[in-house]
């Protein structure tokens, strides 16, 4: 697909073809948006739009650092257990102040995602599993805190919630921390490490990449954004969700493979990945347009999860599909 | 078992105590684990009281450790094994009786029978495990990626098929298999420590164990020795799905009930029973005896903590951390 676009050479029709290929993500968006207007004629109400982002918003956080550790060849099975816990920490002591205590779940989804990094990179534990783990202490130090949610009153988040716009403060917040990964993505040399990482460990090493560095950056920054994400979700709910995010963590890699990332890693861009989550936010707000059963609604992210990760392993060619769970 | 012992004496380097503790690290754990247990507990984690229940708790999870354990011996996971254990008890529990019928689910599952509910169940679980293998050896998709997506498409079609709402299962023998104890034992006890032993044969002795080995140690290797590394690979994981299928009935006969979202932190303890006990990731290292003492850790350190009234939830963190703790302790004696 790159090389086509990088040839100067064909005509507009050949161009015209070659955009559309580089971009069928956002083909497939529009494509999805007239279908569902056409199923749904409130679909297109400027009040759906902004919901369908403040859906996509949360999810939307917690895929950019998902992204980013998949590119390097890993996953994040913790960032939905993360989220809950952030969120449960400044509920419960949202008395303190909102805003330091928003630095203070940002360090503690920072801190889960920095125990991450040291055991995948210094402990030699394959990322699956490492992050299957940090679900589990996550969800249940989370649950540890609060078995219910704790509900916040706070002028501050009333205020928050109540602004007047299309876009409401989770899709602002969402959106910023898009962009500043967007540019961080784009001007430096520990982006390009993410990649070349996630192309070929070996080739990486050998060319001087200090992996471990990398590696344990990139979980502390996913882990951070979870945190970010739990600050959002007590900012929409006005509450600390113990509960909240369950599955998420698939959903978030099922949007970024919807993206057109590669599961297999080091290939990708940040924006198709975003397109990715709005799509998957985007067919779940049809379905509950058009009033379809909740327990068929499953069935159907099942099957979306599935036709995207299915896709991603039939674009790779065949030599370069390896053995996800790797060896040290 | 054998093989490892042989592999840990062949190993040399180091002073007697640490080669020692190599070969049988999980014993020593095991055995400091009881003694802390019952000192902190003041006596109570030893009465046989205890014990049974103990045992009784970490019979579901061990059959499904031991599924794991022989997909982990071909550097393989299976993670759509605990979700094969939810459906399995759906089918046999909403299949098996007629009042089922009434209830108030989507109708989907016609009533089978008591005995055949529980064959068709089997018999789909290792099916799974079937399509899982097929679809790891001919189309070359990493195990964790066909098995979650396996996992995935099983979770919609136990919400389909109950609605959503548990399955309560009213027929006696379940509560009567569940509860009924032979020397002092629950029977589901028995289930898992026959399948245990059986395969502790299975792998030690068979031909077909020692390819599990062999492949796990290096499967191009093996497949240059003519081993047919592809049959035993679909073999091993349509294995793993009926033992999924079995750890679903004992499920079911333990607590009388199932829903689609039963399995919860199933699948997390079931892993960390089988790293605990020293079960490599990368395959071919590991045994029946490992994923047996890693269970029965697991499950008394969650008794410990509900002896000691230490919130549940707190639980499945430890075992995060516990998970953690082993591998990296398996990674540094693998290489010291």
């Amino acid at each position: 697909m790159s090389v086509a676009s990088i040839g100067t050479g064909g005509g507009a029709p050949a161009r015209l073809r070659s955009l559309l290929a580089r971009n069928d993500v956002f083909v497939i968006l529009v494509c999805l948006g007239v279908v569902a207007s056409l199923l749904s004629p409130d679909f297109l109400s400027a009040g759906n739009l902004s919901n369908l982002l403040t859906q996509s918003a949360l999810l939307g956080i917690l895929s950019i650092g998902q992204f980013m550790v998949i590119v390097t060849g890993g996953f994040d099975l913790s960032v939905a257990a993360v989220m809950a816990l952030s969120s449960v920490v400044l509920a419960r002591h949202a008395s303190i102040g909102l805003a330091p205590m928003a630095l203070v779940s940002l360090a503690v989804g920072a801190g889960c995602g920095l125990f991450n990094g040291l055991v995948i990179a210094e402990g030699r534990v394959q990322p699956l599993i490492a992050t299957l783990a940090m679900m589990g202490i996550a969800r249940g130090l989370a649950f540890s805190l609060s078995e219910k949610s704790i509900l916040v009153h706070d002028p501050l988040l009333t205020w928050l919630r109540d602004m007047d716009g299309f876009l409401s403060a989770p899709t602002l917040v969402w959106i910023v921390a898009t962009a500043i990964a967007f540019v961080w993505l784009r001007t430096t040399r520990q982006a390009i490490h993410l990649y070349a990482i996630g192309g070929s460990e070996q080739t990486a090493r050998l060319a001087g990449v200090a992996i471990d560095r990398v590696k344990i950056g990139v979980y502390t920054v996913s882990g951070m954004l979870s945190g970010l994400a739990g600050v959002v979700l007590v900012i929409r709910s006005s509450s600390g969700v113990p509960l909240g995010g369950l599955g998420w963590e698939l959903d978030s890699i099922a949007s970024i493979v919807i993206g057109g990332a590669s599961l297999f890693g080091g290939e990708g861009r940040l924006i198709p990945a975003m397109a990715g989550v709005v799509i998957y936010q985007m067919i779940a707000n049809v379905m509950n347009l058009v009033g379809l059963d909740p327990f068929y609604q499953n069935i159907v992210r099942a099957a979306v999860i599935i036709l995207a990760v299915g896709a991603s392993i039939l674009r790779q060619p065949s030599g370069v599909r390896r053995n996800i769970l790797g060896r040290p | 078992m054998s093989v490892d012992i042989q592999k840990s004496e062949a190993r040399d380097g180091g002073a007697w105590p640490l080669r020692l503790i190599r070969g049988n690290a999980g014993v020593a754990v095991f055995v400091a684990f009881i003694v802390i247990a019952t000192i902190v507990s003041g006596g109570r984690f030893i009465q046989p009281a205890n014990i049974s229940v103990i045992l009784f708790q970490g019979s579901v999870i061990g059959v499904l450790a031991l599924g794991q354990t022989l997909v982990m011996l071909l550097a393989g996971i299976d993670l759509s094994i605990v979700t094969v254990a939810i459906l399995a008890a759906i089918v046999m529990g909403a299949g098996g009786s007629e009042r089922q019928q009434m209830m108030d689910m989507s109708g989907i599952l016609p009533f089978l029978g008591f005995l055949p509910s529980i064959v068709v169940a089997l018999v789909g679980s290792a099916a799974i495990g079937f399509v899982n293998g097929l679809a790891i050896v001919k189309l070359r998709i990493p195990a964790f990626i066909a098995t979650l997506a396996m996992s995935l498409a099983l979770s919609g079609l136990a919400m389909l098929a109950t609605g959503g709402s548990p399955v309560h299962y009213p027929d006696p023998f379940y509560d009567g298999f569940g509860h009924a104890k032979t020397l002092g034992l629950p029977l589901t006890v028995y289930v898992y420590l026959a399948l245990a032993i059986l395969l502790a044969v299975f792998l030690a002795r068979s031909s077909i164990g020692m390819m599990i080995y062999a492949i796990g140690g290096n499967a191009r290797t093996a497949a240059l020795s003519g081993i047919p590394v592809g049959r035993i690979t679909i073999f091993v994981y349509a294995l793993s799905g009926l033992l999924g299928g079995v750890a679903g009935f004992l499920f079911l006969a333990r607590t009388g009930s199932v829903a689609p979202t039963s399995g919860g932190s199933l699948l997390l303890n079931t892993i960390a029973s089988v790293v605990i006990g020293g079960v490599s990731l990368y395959g071919g290292k590991g045994s029946v005896a490992n994923a047996v003492v890693g269970t029965l850790l697991l499950a008394g350190l969650g008794n410990l903590m509900n002896i000691l009234l230490i919130s549940p939830y707190l639980q499945d963190a430890v075992s995060g951390l516990i998970i953690v703790a082993a591998i990296m302790v398996n990674v540094r004696l693998d290489r010291g």
